[in-house]
This record gives structure tokens, sequence and C-alpha cells, in this order.
């Protein structure tokens, strides 16, 4: 555990030697192996989630479909290690996360992991900058020049660095999706698993979020999860995987 | 990491302006009565002119003598109780006398005056040292010859003569007698028990100066240390001599207590009730307010506790965030205690700020005579401590839930995330 948090600190993944196209090779980032979820209450039990096997390779644009409730968001807080599966196992560069501390997962989140979120999830009270430093926040060894550098080179990416001293509530929702997208870029992680991240978002605007996240798999070779309804935005990925009452159908 | 905490703490407080009112003003509050309480403290026992060598010196506040029949005596030292077991010490620097407080009334500008009076000795002007505005104290000679001299305060001298300069060797009367005022010293506050007084004049002319072998009387000795250090050794002594005393009446009493004790140690064996015990009740009265002051402080913290959890389940979102970008939650637990510790640290300064007006106020009122209560970097330091340790103590329980929370529960909490 301790080789997969430090071998590669503080980067996860090295960065891009040049922008160029960076097409998914055949090294599984993630792998759920007969993964199953399971919610228990007083009287009722819910399987979420139906004995799944996926894996995902580094550099793939994949887009998770189906109807609500079948599971799919279920599957990304597990891809996330923000939730434990009932059974079945879940691997993350190879290494499977069992039994791991809380501390553990926190640490590996903040290398391996990016989230963007249906409604931003951005804390109104810090600027852009701040709230896109934040996965830095937790890692150790970076100064507060090296934290504010990366950030800033992140809403680089997104076009946003002329808003680094605006608040949430002083931009537009494709505008605070785009902070989203930066702040999960700051931390260079292995892969960024975006719950609906058009969801909120009026056609355009949702485009627009689309062409970056397209931009960033193809130029930047950043792998991406991406749970979705929208079937015209899961065509434009590399792989759709089809859920339905909690088991993978296509 | 720690500025990005403060700016969350800063934006939380303006964010919920009627919250940061209510949380503030119950710290400070509570802070403004612990820290007046601390002031009241430190000017009973704190070494500050005329009792600067407070930390030396030792008081035999009560002789009793316990009788056969169940029953206790407690009084003051005689005279004779002083010369034969507290004067013959050979440990101490020095020994001296005073006398409980008593009144007197007196004219001065056809006005009527009641004056306390404290009896005391040569010594007691080297053991304490007071600031003379004017003149001198009485001597060893003038006590021997019971002459009728006086030290006046400034108050008393103010109230005789319409100044305190130029006071010495004139005289006033006091009850039937006239004295001639040798010197004038400033007021000290009537909470210095041992010290304060109108007026001074030699035990000599105490009506309690009896010369028989009477244990009790209306004196207290004081006894003061060559050092700090060997304030033990003195009180070792003292307990030496007092096992060896003659009982007087050896039908009748049983048995004799009488202990040197510190200044504080002297009030806490009278609250505490220990005059026969060796020790002195510090160590019960000092857990009595460590106990009053946690439960004093316990209430708004409980209040605190509660509103800091309702303000938590609204933070989930952000919560939730920190924890999907690598938060563990004892990292978490250590931003909501800086947050809490930045609330109260300001509730700390507005407590001082109060307190210093309630200070202002007790001062004007009168209701403790010659009282200058103050505040100081003593008082600073308390503060600051009672604050952090109010942080701790209503910050703990809400981060330690704060930490706790799932972060898919966190994110779901505030509509968004995995659903």
């Amino acid at each position: 555990m301790a080789n997969l948090l430090t071998s590669s600190a503080p980067d996860a993944r090295p960065l891009p030697a040049s922008s160029g196209p960076a097409p998914a090779d055949a090294t599984p980032v993630l792998r759920l192996v007969d993964v199953e979820k399971v919610y228990q209450t007083d009287t009722i039990e819910t399987v979420a989630l139906n004995r799944v096997n996926l894996v995902i390779n580094r550099g793939e644009f994949v887009s998770v479909m189906g109807p609500s409730g079948c599971g799919k968001s279920t599957l990304l807080s597990l891809m996330g290690l923000l939730d434990e599966p009932t059974s079945g196992t879940i691997e993350v560069d190879g290494r499977a996360v069992r039994s791991y501390t809380d501390k553990e997962l926190a640490g590996l989140r903040n290398l391996k992991i990016g989230f963007v979120f249906q409604s931003y999830h951005l804390i109104n009270d810090l600027a852009v900058l701040d709230n896109v430093e934040l996965p830095l926040l937790y890692r150790p060894g970076l100064s507060g020049k090296e934290r504010r550098q990366r950030a800033l080179a992140a809403l680089d990416k997104v076009g946003l660095s002329a808003r680094t001293t605006h608040f949430p509530s002083q931009l537009s929702g494709g505008q605070r999706q785009r902070v989203a997208i930066a702040r999960a870029l700051a931390g260079n992680p292995e892969i960024i698993l975006a719950d609906e991240p058009t969801g909120n978002l009026d056609s355009v605007m949702g485009e627009e979020i689309m062409d970056l996240l397209l931009g960033l798999n193809e130029r930047e070779g950043v792998t991406i999860v991406m749970v979705t309804h929208d079937e015209r935005q899961a065509m434009k990925t590399e792989r759709v995987i089809r859920f339905f009452d909690g088991s993978q159908v296509g | 990491m720690l500025l990005n905490y403060l700016k969350i703490a800063w934006k939380v407080l303006l964010r919920r302006k009627f919250f940061t009112f209510i949380s503030l003003f119950g710290i400070s509050f509570t802070l403004m009565i612990m820290l007046v309480v601390v002031a009241f403290v430190n000017h009973v026992v704190g070494a500050e002119a005329p009792q600067s060598r407070i930390d030396r010196m030792l008081f035999v506040s009560s002789v009793r003598q316990q009788m056969f029949d169940g029953g206790n005596m407690n009084m003051p030292a005689s005279i004779f109780f002083i010369d034969r077991y507290v004067r013959t010490l050979k440990t101490p620097e020095l020994v001296g006398l005073t006398s409980i407080s008593s009144s007197a009334t007196s004219f001065a500008n056809n006005q009527s005056l009641t004056l306390d009076v404290r009896y005391t000795d040569g010594n007691f002007w080297k053991i304490s040292d007071f600031a003379f505005l004017g003149g001198r104290p009485f001597n060893d000679q003038e006590v021997k010859n019971a002459d009728r001299v006086c030290v006046i305060n400034e108050h008393t001298a103010r109230a005789f003569f319409g100044t305190a300069q130029g006071v010495a060797g004139r005289t006033i009367e006091v009850g039937p007698h006239r004295y001639r005022v040798t010197g004038v010293v400033p007021d000290v506050p009537i909470v210095r028990v041992f010290t304060s007084s109108d007026i001074w004049v030699p035990y000599t002319l105490n009506p309690a100066y009896f010369r028989d072998s009477r244990l009790g009387g209306e004196f207290i000795p004081i006894i003061l240390a060559r050092s700090t250090g060997e304030v033990p050794a003195v009180r070792e002594e003292f307990q030496q001599v007092v096992r060896r005393i003659e009982i007087p009446n050896p039908k009748e009493i049983k048995q004799i207590f009488a202990h040197a004790d510190s200044a504080l140690g002297s009030l806490t064996r009278e609250l505490t009730m220990h005059q026969s015990d060796e020790s002195d009740g510090m160590g019960v009265f000092l857990l009595a307010c460590a106990v009053l002051g946690l439960l004093f402080m316990l209430l708004p913290a409980l209040n605190l506790v509660n509103l800091n959890v309702t303000r938590i389940l609204e933070r989930s979102s952000e919560i939730g965030v920190r924890k999907a970008f690598g938060a563990s939650g004892s990292m978490l637990v250590g931003q909501f205690l800086v947050e809490n510790l930045v609330l109260t640290s300001l509730g700390g300064l507005l407590g001082l700020g109060l307190a210093a007006v309630a200070l202002r106020l007790l001062n004007d009122s009168h209701l403790f005579t010659y009282a200058q209560f103050g505040l100081n970097w003593q008082a600073f330091g308390w503060a600051l401590g009672l604050a952090a340790v109010f942080g701790l103590m209503s910050g703990v329980y809400p981060a330690w839930k704060m930490s706790r929370l799932n972060p898919v529960d966190a994110l779901r909490g505030s509509g968004g995330g995995p659903q």
C-alpha cells in the first residue's frame, strides 16, 4: 500500500510530454471483479450492483448509461473509492483495494482520482483558484507556490485563467463546471470520474463541457469514466457501458 | 492549508452572522466572568505592593483549640503565642504581625468617619513594601513604648487634611485617643485581607494585648521566609513547634492546631475547614474551582456543540468534496478545530474587552473598598487559554461527527453527486 501511495508521488501520472493524441493502451487503471453492492435496511435488501466485472484502461473515455436507479452512480462511487463493495474486488493500478484504512483510501483518492459532479460541488466560500487548489492541499510535500502554479495551469486548460479571484456565485453554470474540471485535473490524477457533468447545463454549455472533456482525453490522455443520460454525448466516447437493474447489459 | 482553513473559517463566520453572534456572545460572556474571577483572585493573592513578597510570606491566621468535649475554639493568636512560638523560629528571615481588622469612629471636618484599624509591629513594615507617600512607618521603639502613633492611608489623610502631602507629624483623633501620624501610604484594596486598612497603630495599644499566657487573641503572625525555596522548611519548623505547644489547660483542651499558610492557603483552609489537618485544603479548593469552572463553561460549550453540529450538516457538500479529493477524517477534524479555535479566540478577545469594562465598573462601584481590579498579560494569557479549552470542548465532538460522514451521503445530502 505504501508503495502504491509513494512510488509515483507527488504525481500519480507523469505529465504528457507533448499535447498530441494519446490513445488508450491496454493497461488497466481500474478493474472491478465480481463487484456487488447491496443496501440493507431493517426490512428491505436492495441490490444496487450485481456481480459487475469491468476494466477501464489507461487513456480510455468510457460512458456509463442506464435508466435512473440502475446503479451507475453507485458504480462511480465504488470506482472512486468513496464507498466499499459488499463483495468483490476493486483494483487500482493492479492492486486490490481491500481493508484499506480511511487515511489510506483518502491518500489513494487524492493521488489517483479526480471527481466531476453534476452539481459542481464547488465551495462557495472559496475563490476559483482556492477551489481548484483543494486536492493539492491534501498532498504532502507541495509548497504553496507549487500548489498555486498547478491550480493556475489546470485553470488554463479549461480556459478560465482570467477568473481566478471570482467566486462560484459569480460564474455561469458552464464556467462552474469548468472550474470543477480544473479542480479534478489539478491533482494530475490517473482517472477522472464524472457523474453527469452536463446534467445541469443547457445544450450549448453541455456541448462545451463535453468538448472540453473530449479534448482532455484526446490531447492529454486523461482517462475518463462518465455517467450520462445523454445518448448523443455517450456516442462521442470510445466505449459505452450500459446498466439495467444493477447489472451490466452491454 | 492553514490559510485555506482560516479563509473558510472567516467566511463561515461572516456568512452566518446570527450564529456567529450567538456563539460569540456565549463564549465572550462566559470568558468575561472567568476573567473577572481570575482578576479577583489575582487581586487578593497577587504579588503586588504592599505584598510583593507574597510568595515568601506565611500567615498563621488562627489557632484552633480542640476540646475534650468535642468542641473547637478558633481564634487568631495572642501576643504570648507569637512571642513564644513564632518569634522564636530559627528559619525565617523576619516575623511580624498584624491583627484582625476592627472599626473605629472618628470625625474629620465635621463628618463622621468609620475607619478600619489594624494593630501591627515594626517588622510588619519591613515584611510588606508600602510605597510611602510621605513620612515613615512607626518603629520597634515606638511600638515598645506604646506611643500613640499611626500610619494612615491616602483616603484617610485626604479626609482629615484634604491632602496626602506633609501630613507626617500632624495628629488625628480616632475614638477617644489622639495619634501622631508618622506616615501616609497608598490605599490598599480591602480584598488584600492581611494588609489592607485605613489606619495602622502599634499592637501594644490594642485592648486585647494581654500579658498572660492565653493562646487566643486578635493577632496574625506574618512570617517572611528567606527565599521561596525555604518556605517549606519554615512551615515544617513551625509544625514541629506547634506539636510541642504547652497546653495551658490540659483538662479541657485536647490538642492545639496552628498552621503557617500562604495567603491563598489560609483562605482555602478556612473555606475547606481544614483547621485540624496538615493540608491547607488547596488541592480540594483548586479541584472544586476547576470543576466549577468546567461546569460553568460546559453549558455554553454544549450550546456551541449543538450549533456546530447543525452547521456541519449544512456543510455536508463541502465535507463530501474534501473527502472525495483526499481529506482523511483526521484532516477534517483538524480543519474544524481550527475553525472553532478561530471563533473561540475571537470570543476570548471579546471576553477580554468585556472583562475590562466589567472590572472598571466594579472599581467605580466601590463594592470592594479601594479595589483596583485590572487586566494584565497574565489575564490575557488566561483568556486565550480558556478560549482554547472552550474551543476544544465545543469542537471535538462536532469535528469527530463531521469526519465520520460518509462522502457519498455527504455529497447526496446537498442534492448532488452519486445517486
